[in-house]
């Protein structure tokens, strides 16, 4: 197993350079000069100048990316341009905002998802496997930001049982947590339940046609414990798999969402960063990201391994 | 026969609506296996042999439409509600299949499985059915047991995963074992070991056995009687030694020069010329008569499973005036 960690810990290296030199890159492939973006076409020439010193940007390109490494290998994510304040201070503050609201949303994804792929799997071609077929196809069609939207009008203004805007975390106590996360977090969960609906109910039928579930009947086994136990375990790698990737996706839902919703969370935060070209901020939102999906695939990798036996 | 039959099949017919019009998989089957016998069902893959060892454990298809009996001591099967046929599977009557690597589960290991029947039908605890399983996995013949327990199938043999497939099977002692083409994944060494162990425990805890096969010479070494099945009819019933030695139905002679024997070489063994009809177009008269040496007009009528002679029932007009080689004509 450390063998293991090892070689896919190394096998993250490359991926982990091409991404940090596209981070980079974000800054130098726009059309214009980085500190006449930042400061806007009025600013003088003295301001420009000392921005330019300020982003590295009177080095060679290769210099830059180098110290831009170097620096961030140590922790180091410069200041914002626009904010007197570290980057990593405010990644540091919008980061559990995010992560709350990510796994709040695939938590939902999952508790729905499962049981009514399950459902749909157990009853193949028929009424309810067509409704929930149907219904997940809506689902994974409808767009965040309009979702976010009517329930914002329906739930929080009109019926007002929840706030419209803002968040709390879990350190500001658990109801009121709970009353400013169940909202987004079920709007960025919807294409989630869709996604893993379709798949547990693929992998389910695959799993039900196995001629060990036959064996199963055979023995006499309940056909309950067969599609929980037998059948589930079997589809495991596929939901695993799926999980994994929602909580990237997710991720990528947050950034509207927080938006639609005001959630100073990361999203909210590379959203405010790119219109104000605030480059430290953004390169070191996007490099967290990078990280999280990284580390995501990472531990799929290794759940794989530990759930299915004939991996090794 | 002495004594009532463990089990009674009464005109078993199964069929399925295809868009091709109605398959007859199984037609007017009927057969009695005693306790503690062991019968062979052999014939062509798609002759319906499965399909009836499917419906004594009550595991048709859905799409199945089934009549007729199948009477486990006098209980019809084919009546019983899916909630009663789970008490019988697996502790009155179990299974096992071709291919043992498929028909385990990938991911549990080999002693859960073995355990999880014992526990639905015993209620024992964890240990006692670990014990239990253990034992048996010694029994069939698997060295190390108790290591083989914690291992998943893929880490055992072919051989000692139908041999685990074996344990599972007979872990509630059930009275009837029925073996759909146990040994036909499996290397030919490690068939015949198989075989004499299925013979074996068959002997020691008087466990009836349903032998079903494509192989006569399967049979031939473990069975009592046979059935021989041709397009879902039973077209010879007979003890094992009157089929091998004197063969009433030309299909079931067929079987016999189809089989490889020392001394001749592959090319000259015969195959049976033409293909298995299909179940959508059967022949009105005799189904095997299209491909059959000595067929003649009066074959076309409908034949009956006819007693040939005490215990012989062939289902062949012409089974008189036959005089068809056996196996040891054919070796002689």
């Amino acid at each position: 197993m450390l063998r293991l960690l090892g070689t896919r810990l190394a096998a993250v290296i490359p991926t982990l350079l091409f991404a940090t030199f596209t981070i980079f890159g974000l800054q130098h492939i726009g059309p214009a000069d980085p500190a006449t973006l930042v400061l806007g076409e009025n600013a003088t020439e003295e301001r420009i100048a000392e921005v330019r010193e300020q982003l590295g940007l009177n080095d060679p390109l290769v210099v830059q990316y180098g110290k831009w490494v170097g620096r961030v290998a140590t922790g180091d994510l410069g200041g914002s341009i626009i904010r007197t304040e570290q980057v990593s201070t405010i990644i540091g503050r919008a980061l559990p905002t995010t992560a709350q609201l990510v796994l709040s949303g695939v938590t939902i994804s999952v508790l729905i998802g499962i049981p009514l792929g399950i459902l749909a799997a157990t009853r193949a071609n028929r009424a309810t496997d067509v409704a929930v077929t149907s219904g997940s196809a809506i689902g994974v069609s409808i767009p965040n930001f309009w979702l976010a939207l009517v329930l914002i009008t329906a739930v929080a203004i009109n019926w007002g049982l929840v706030p419209a805007r803002g968040f709390a975390t879990l350190s500001d106590g658990v109801g009121e947590a709970f009353r400013h996360t169940i909202l987004p977090a079920f709007v960025v969960s919807m294409s989630g339940i869709a996604i893993v609906t379709r798949q547990v109910r693929g992998a389910m039928i695959e799993a039900l046609n196995a001629p060990s579930v036959r064996t199963h009947r055979a023995k006499g086994l309940p056909w309950r414990t067969i599609v929980w136990k037998h059948a589930l375990r079997n589809s495991a790698v596929t939901i695993v798999t799926v999980v994994g990737l929602l909580v990237n996706t997710t991720l990528g839902a947050t950034v509207v969402v927080e938006s639609v919703f005001a959630i100073p969370g990361m999203g909210s935060r590379v959203i405010g960063a790119a219109s104000a070209r605030d480059f430290p901020v953004i390169q070191g939102v996007v490099l967290t990201y990078v990280l999280i999906v990284l580390a995501i695939n990472l531990i799929i990798d290794i759940a794989y391994r530990i759930i299915d036996p004939r991996i090794s | 026969m002495i004594g009532e039959p463990l089990l009674e099949v009464r005109d078993l017919s199964i069929t399925f609506r295809t868009p091709a019009g109605v398959a007859q998989a199984v037609t007017g089957s009927s057969f009695t296996i005693a306790p503690g016998e062991r019968v062979g069902m052999v014939g062509e893959s798609g002759s319906g042999k499965s399909l009836t060892g499917l419906s004594l454990l009550g595991l048709l298809p859905p799409a199945a439409e089934v009549s007729g009996e199948v009477l486990l001591d006098g209980r019809n099967l084919l009546a019983t509600p899916e909630r009663e046929l789970r008490a019988v599977r697996g502790r009155e009557v179990s299974m096992i299949f071709q291919e043992p690597m498929t028909a385990l589960d990938p991911v549990f290991t080999v002693g859960q499985q073995i355990s999880a029947t014992f526990r639905a039908h015993r209620g024992v605890g964890r240990a006692e059915a670990k014990r239990r399983a253990i034992d048996l996995l010694g029994e069939v013949g698997i060295p190390e047991p108790a290591r083989r327990f914690r291992e998943y199938p893929h880490q055992l043999s072919g051989g000692m995963r139908q041999r685990a497939m074996i344990a599972m099977a007979l872990v509630c002692e059930p009275r009837l074992l029925v073996a759909d083409e146990p040994t036909t994944a499996l290397d030919v060494t490690i068939q015949a070991q198989v075989l004499e162990l299925i013979a074996q425990l068959s002997r020691d805890r008087g466990t009836a056995v349903l032998l079903i096969t494509h192989d006569l010479g399967v049979v031939a070494e473990t069975c009592d009687r046979v059935l021989t099945m041709y397009a879902g009819q039973i077209v010879e019933r007979c003890s094992t030694d009157d089929a091998l030695e004197f063969p009433r139905h030309p299909y079931t002679s067929g079987l016999l020069a189809a089989i490889p024997r020392p001394g001749v070489a592959a090319e000259d063994l015969r195959s049976i010329p033409g293909r298995v009809p299909s179940p959508v177009d059967l022949p009105p008269g005799c189904r095997f008569g299209p491909r059959c040496d000595h067929h003649q007009p009066r074959c076309d009528e409908a034949q009956e499973l006819t007693e040939a002679a005490p215990g012989r029932w062939v289902r062949c007009c012409r089974h008189a005036e036959l005089d068809l080689p056996g196996a040891v004509e054919m070796i002689g």
